[in-house]
């Protein structure tokens, strides 16, 4: 591996001025591989007509690559809070090259996957598939782990003076982090739907292929994960406005945290979402 | 006179020098760069050359100008495997390419091996994704000329 820092490096940020250090561009990268993803897959999601699982084989390939690319712009701007030999140091440099591995290997395969017409998660139908999903289980650990770690280095180390961003950041990285570890691994146990076979929910909602006809472990899923980014802007908001920081950050972290598991226990009902 | 098959499978294996050279060696030394950005491509390119002028005017019906016209031409192996040849040899090039240039713009080789591998399979696909890519930076190239 080369070491980044010793290329002239001239990494360019249109819309933030974040600035060039390691860790930071290894965030940054991911962010662009994701999206660069997102727009070569584009023509074959409009031209390709398969279905896997009742919905366009594109679909989730292109739903990961959404939220990859949150997760690690969330994770790029975050950790700019953290004094830049903390954001350097071994922990987070560590992390971040897990994480940026992983989010690749998984990129690739989920792409690769889709492409074939098949699952990639749930996908027992050969040896290796089988030893890959599991493979993937350990890779999706390392990759959402990175918020962990974020969040316990900033509530370490971090720079508090915008105190509800701090507050926000932490929180909402930690919950997020910890409530979606849960959520996943029990879809990973029981498969998406509650009551339906994984080949298909019936009606879904559009883009989201969640199902209106039976209980879906996604949106619980959806509503956890994004606590990763609302609760850090409920934060910062606080900050703007002069509310109170420990309010506001608890207040919204109870919020979504109750959505998700009402969604959750909702699921398990074996109830849709937004019935038809 | 060697077979096609005996060709298609030297060519693909020197291509895959190239990529290998390209994906996990090192580029501090300017000679190895040249195998797979320069050596490599001339042998394939020397390859296809000889193929293709051997072969283009004896496929009755054979052109670039409709899609009928190039189906004829692949119909004929030794056109077949040119067409192949061709590939091998554009696609380790523009390889060698993203390579000098990810270099230069500082994107890790962990970032890079992705776009070569989707280069090496799809072509274009990988060239799409590291263009896109280097959109980000292009400005400071821009700056540094």
């Amino acid at each position: 591996m080369t070491a980044i820092s010793s290329h002239p490096t001239h990494l360019r940020q249109p819309w933030t001025a974040l600035p060039n250090d390691q860790v930071t561009r290894i965030y940054i990268t991911c962010v662009l591989f994701a999206l660069a993803c997102f727009a070569v897959l584009l023509p074959a999601w409009i031209v390709d007509n398969r279905l896997l699982d009742s919905s366009a084989i594109w679909t989730k390939p292109q739903k990961f690559n959404i939220s990859l690319a949150l997760h690690f712009i969330t994770l790029a701007v975050l950790a700019q809070m953290l004094p830049a030999e903390t954001r350097n140091g071994w922990v987070m440099r560590i992390t971040a090259y897990l994480a940026a591995g992983a989010f690749i290997a998984e990129t690739i395969y989920i792409i690769i996957q889709a492409s074939r017409g098949r699952r990639s998660h749930y996908n027992f139908d050969t040896p290796l598939e089988t030893a890959i999903y599991i493979a993937m289980g350990v890779g999706a650990v390392m990759i959402v782990s990175s918020a962990a770690v974020l969040a316990v280095q900033l509530w370490r180390k971090a720079e508090r003076k915008s105190r509800g961003l701090w507050l926000g950041s932490v929180v909402g990285l930690a919950t997020g982090f910890a409530a979606t570890l849960y959520f996943t691994s029990y879809l990973s146990d029981n498969g998406r739907y509650i009551g339906a076979p994984l080949e298909g929910g019936g009606v879904v909602v559009p883009f989201f292929g969640w199902s209106r006809e039976y209980g879906d472990l996604r949106p619980a899923h959806f509503v956890a994960l994004h606590m990763m980014q609302t609760v850090p802007f409920a934060g910062w908001l606080a900050d703007r406005l002069g509310w109170n920081s420990i309010l506001v950050v608890g207040g919204a972290t109870i919020l979504q945290l109750v959505a998700a598991i009402a969604l959750f226990v909702q699921a398990l009902a074996g109830k849709p979402i937004w019935p038809v | 006179m060697l077979s096609n098959s005996q060709l298609f499978d030297w060519a693909g294996q020197l291509a895959m020098l190239g990529w290998f050279t390209l994906v996990f060696l090192p580029r501090r030394w300017q000679l190895l760069n040249w195998v797979p950005g320069y050596i490599i491509p001339l042998a394939l390119s020397l390859l296809y050359a000889g193929l293709i002028l051997a072969n283009f005017f004896t496929v009755e019906g054979g052109g670039y100008s409709s899609l009928a016209k190039v189906r004829a031409l692949f119909s004929q192996e030794e056109l077949l495997l040119a067409g192949w040849v061709h590939y091998l040899a554009f696609d380790l090039f523009v390889g060698a390419w993203i390579a000098r240039s990810a270099d230069e713009i500082g994107l890790s080789r962990l970032f890079q091996a992705p776009i070569f591998a989707a280069t090496l399979m799809f072509g274009p696909v990988g060239l799409a994704l590291f263009l896109l890519i280097r959109l980000h930076f292009t400005r400071d190239i821009k700056a540094m000329s």
